[in-house]
């Protein structure tokens, strides 16, 4: 491989600035209206159970502050408490998702890596290819919106985004439930393993084209992505760069990668592939290393001469993961990508070299994502910062579902279920849909574009008004869910603003809400919920709080 | 005349307030001649679209090259559409191959970021779509600068920008006068309690007034353009001449573009993003494949919407539409074991419109020569593509205002003059227009009041 010693992007050795400029959190440098532009306030802080619940879960449902109370003296003690719960999530009795689940009937979630490829991506039925991340795909909503392991999951969402893989494709679909509980398995462990298991994974393998790379001609596709997307980042991406002019980061690593150890990565991986055939390891969908198809010669990567030579089956890959895993621009990378996700689009610096700090002085241990994550929800900035990010139509959903206990059946043919998932991809944020290998953005400045937001506030009012059709009932039924005595507009949008936002608003938001829902007449009148109406009145009050700027930050 | 962006970049509100005298008669208030204005439309061809099975050498002396290079991808010189030079289009691309004939298509090879290398699909993107390339650190998109120093922008104008797709592309970031539409026949809040939807929509935008946070902000934005869509566009679309769209999301995209050309309400840009081009493998050659139908889809759509703005009833609309087609890069010129291509760097872009000097190829070929090659893998970037877009920005839209657009980059019309793509008068090319704080004043205004 000829490269040429002409450096295009500016090195900078600095560990603060080999990453792309700051972005500014804010992205309107343009007015709305008028000549004078409106102060861009900041929302007040509210208190931590409101941070606590929106960011680091799929938002409040009722009871849920009281347990919060329970847990402490003061809002430290009741973190701290309420994160080692979370982080043991093993120990954490789960039975109303368990209940939906089971009711949903779902039978693909548990089957094994090879069940999976054998009974389902092996079926002659399009269908039955299909069902497991059918069922991928109602659960996540399922989990999100009933699970009390809410961390896991919001953990599990993280890395499915990070590790991103596009689901709705022939290697992808049938092996979706085993990628997702990959995700769920390692997402408080360690980076390096969980690494080596997602290269191994059949989805990745396909996804990115790894499964049919082989010597002397490699695809790079996943070695590219390894690098840029799953390491080191593109901000310690030093382009197309001769190997030997990367300058030493003083520790003994190259200050970032250029495109030759791309390459070379890629011919360090050829050979990983899935068994589809007898003369590999039979039709099973597991991992399968063919030594027929590796290179055996020297490689250099990151600056390290690899000469595993031959009868060295996967060694050079693990050598690579291990360079990736080790090296500091990685911990960098992903400490910065965990504030963005848990603290705001621009995080201060000074927490994610904390994070990245913790990254790396646990760069063995088994707990070492765990350990980031802790530092990060404990910090000051996290407790301290409030609506720096939106919600994403996902976590809007789930979280209307949690607020009002929208009554669905969950199975994946049920009635309107697919025209609720349908809805949901009309979002942009439909489950396991994003095509490119960087997962769906974490920057409020997409989700916060006008296709979004309109088709998250459709979704939103949908649900306000669809009816099952066995029993006839409202499936958000905001008459029966609201109790009895409370039938005054004004009480009732102070039950449904607390039920759904779980904290004080501003005054001329709650008046707003109250003046919707009285319509002109007096806000003290008693009002009969039985009353189709009226009962459609206040379910159109639930949307609109539903859609109300309030419960749109996180 | 140093301009304020202020005058012109108007919000929504004031956009609404314009709508109701298109609504009446059918001009965009303030703007006497609503059909004259130039329209851009930019297509993003999404993975890094691969040139060289686009537009190939068929008879000219870097065939061979070409044919020991792609084996199995090459496509045949019998199948290939004829183009000057001894070059060929892809046989499904036969849609655009009429209009290049016809003199409305230009084809300009070995085009790219000229400055910066990178084989990052979303560097690559960022550094394009921001228009600053080699650089990720500025706010707002290249169009979105275009857009604020378009000269002749009246104050008001209902829908100066719109993006079709289910997100915002970066090249239209930071611009609150855009509105991003997935389906236009769902952009609306029609959902819901029929009796209160109404009531709910007054309510919901009171709310939205009722902070200044960048989320009531944006939000609101987003309701404003809701409104104008509802209220603009009823019914379904019959194009024009019998212009076919295919039944797909592009032939959607590009037919919404042409509606909304059609509205009147002043459009000026519009951002289409197509994927599906990252064929690392199974691309196949010539009229079959992955490849094959991504070619057929593009040049089915663009032929469809400049069909239906090109006919006896409309014969203004096409000769505004300048439309762009670009990818983050092109791909190597070996193919590797998979019958796919890996990453690459220059590639082909497109310009078509009636006001188009269309028929010919543009640029410089690099030849494909070993030592031609980049990295002796890749097509040589020989044009800069924001020489392409500084043509026509100047040409079409009078808009010379380069440095801000593409700030740094100084080189529009070469050493030889302009590449003369587009029909138009060259301006002296200003450094920046803008008397006060472009980029530091709002960001640094906003920056201050978020902790």
């Amino acid at each position: 491989m000829s490269v040429t010693a002409t450096p295009k992007r500016a090195i900078d050795p600095g560990p603060d600035n080999v990453r792309p400029g700051p972005r500014p959190s804010g992205p309107v440098p343009f007015l709305h209206g008028g000549t004078n532009p409106p102060p861009r306030g900041t929302p007040p802080l509210p208190d931590l159970y409101t941070i606590v619940v929106n960011r680091l879960g799929y938002g409040p449902r009722p009871g849920l502050r009281a347990e919060w109370q329970a847990l402490g003296p003061n809002d430290d003690a009741r973190l701290q408490a309420w994160l080692n719960q979370q982080l043991a999530h093993g120990s954490i009795a789960d039975p109303e998702y368990d209940a939906v689940v089971s009711a949903a009937g779902y039978e693909t979630l548990t089957k094994t890596r090879q069940q999976l490829w054998q009974q389902y991506r092996r079926h002659a039925d399009w269908q039955v290819r299909r069902l497991p991340i059918w069922e991928c795909e109602v659960e996540a909503i399922v989990r999100a919106a009933y699970s009390r392991k809410q961390l896991l999951h919001v953990m599990t969402e993280f890395w499915l985004d990070h590790f991103s893989v596009y689901g709705w494709e022939s290697n992808t679909e049938s092996m979706f439930p085993d990628w997702v509980r990959l995700m769920r398995t390692h997402c408080f462990g360690n980076f390096r393993d969980f690494l080596g298991e997602v290269a191994r994974h059949t989805a990745m393998l396909y996804y990115l084209d790894q499964y049919t790379s082989s010597a002397p001609f490699p695809n790079e596709n996943y070695a590219r992505e390894l690098f840029e997307l799953h390491t080191m980042g593109s901000e310690n991406y030093l382009g197309v760069l001769d190997p030997l002019s990367v300058p030493d980061d003083g520790f003994g690593n190259p200050i970032g990668y250029v495109d030759n150890d791309v390459y070379e990565g890629a011919r360090c991986l050829a050979g990983f592939t899935f068994s589809d055939s007898i003369d590999e390891g039979g039709d099973t969908g597991l991992f399968y290393y063919r030594d027929d198809w590796h290179d055996i010669g020297t490689k250099l990567v990151l600056g390290d001469i690899l000469n595993n030579g031959a009868n060295a089956p996967e060694a050079d890959a693990n050598d690579l993961f291990d360079l990736l895993a080790n090296h500091p621009g990685t911990g960098r990378h992903l400490a910065r990508k965990l504030c963005t996700r848990l603290v705001s689009d621009d995080p201060p610096q000074s927490l994610v070299d904390a994070a990245a700090a913790e990254w790396n002085a646990h760069i063995a241990s088994n707990d070492q994502i765990e350990r980031v994550v802790r530092l990060i929800v404990l910090s000051n900035e996290f407790k301290t910062t409030w609506g720096e990010k939106v919600k994403r139509p996902y976590q809007l959903l789930a979280g209307a579902v949690r607020a009002t206990s929208y009554q669905q059946d969950w199975a994946v043919d049920a009635e309107d279920l697919s025209s609720l998932l349908s809805r949901l991809d009309q979002t942009s944020h439909g489950m396991f849909n994003w095509r490119a290998p960087n997962g769906y953005p974490d920057a409020r400045i997409k989700w916060e574009s006008t296709s979004p937001r309109i088709m998250t506030w459709r979704l939103m009012l949908w649900l306000t008004d669809t009816t099952d059709d066995v029993s006839g009932l409202k499936r958000l039924n905001a008459a029966a869910q609201t109790p009895p005595g409370i039938d005054t507009p004004t009480e009732l949008a102070d039950y449904w603003l607390d039920r759904i936002l779980d904290r004080p608003v501003p005054a001329e938001d709650r008046q707003e809400v109250i003046d919707f829902m009285a319509a002109g007449f007096n806000p003290d009148l008693s009002l009969d919920l039985s009353d189709e109406d009226n009962h459609d009145r206040l379910r159109m009050m639930v949307g609109l709080i539903l859609n109300m700027p309030e419960n749109l930050m996180r | 005349m140093p301009v304020n962006r202020r005058d012109f970049v108007c919000g929504c509100s004031a956009a609404i307030a314009a709508l109701a005298g298109a609504r009446f008669n059918s001009l965009v208030f303030g703007q006497p001649n609503p059909g004259d204005h130039p329209i851009l439309v930019n297509v993003f061809l999404r993975g890094g679209m691969d040139g060289l099975n686009f537009m190939m050498p068929t008879t000219n002396g870097d065939r061979g090259f070409y044919e020991a290079a792609r084996s199995s991808l090459q496509v045949p010189v019998g199948e290939a559409l004829a183009l000057p030079g001894g070059f060929g289009l892809h046989p499904s691309a036969d849609g655009l191959h009429g209009l290049f004939q016809d003199g409305r298509l230009a084809l300009v090879h070995a085009c790219g970021l000229q400055t910066v290398q990178t084989r990052s699909h979303f560097d690559a993107m960022e550094y394009i779509e921001l228009g600053t390339p080699g650089a990720q650190s500025i706010s707002t998109g290249w169009l979105t600068r275009h857009l604020n120093t378009t000269p002749g922008l009246p104050p008001q104008v209902v829908l100066p920008s719109v993006a079709i797709g289910s997100l915002e592309p970066t090249s239209l970031q930071g611009s609150s006068i855009t509105a991003n539409i997935g389906d236009i026949d769902d952009f609306n809040l029609d959902q819901g309690p029929w009796d209160w939807r109404s009531a709910h929509r007054t309510s919901l935008r009171r709310l939205l007034g009722n902070g200044s946070t960048q989320t009531h902000v944006r939000a609101l934005d987003a309701l404003d353009s809701a409104d104008i869509i509802e209220l603009s566009v009823s019914g379904g679309y019959t194009p024009a001449n019998g212009a076919q769209y295919p039944n797909n999301s592009l032939g959607d995209a590009m037919k919404s573009v042409a509606q909304l050309v059609k509205l009147d309400l002043g459009l000026r840009v519009a951002t289409i993003d197509f994927g599906g081009w990252d064929t690392h493998n199974g691309q196949g050659n010539g009229s079959g494949g992955q490849f094959s139908s991504l070619v057929g889809s593009l040049s089915d759509a663009m032929t469809a919407l400049y069909t239906d703005l090109d006919g006896p009833g409309n014969p203004n609309d096409a000769s505004r539409l300048t439309i762009v087609v670009q990818s983050e890069f092109g791909r190597r010129l070996f193919e590797n074991d998979d019958d796919g291509t890996d990453h690459g760097y220059g590639n082909l872009m497109m310009v078509l419109g009636k006001e188009v000097n269309g028929g010919q190829l543009y640029g410089t070929w690099p030849g494909l020569a070993s030592h031609q090659l980049f990295e002796g893998d890749d097509l040589m970037v020989t044009t800069d593509y924001r020489r392409v877009m500084s043509e026509i920005l100047v040409r079409r839209f009078g808009n010379s205002a380069i440095d801000t657009v593409f700030p740094g980059y100084a080189d529009v019309y070469g050493v030889e003059g302009p590449l003369g793509i587009v029909q138009g008068a060259d301006l002296p090319v200003t450094t920046s227009i803008f008397s006060d704080d472009f980029e530091s004043g709002d960001v640094a205004a906003w920056s201050s009041s978020t902790p």
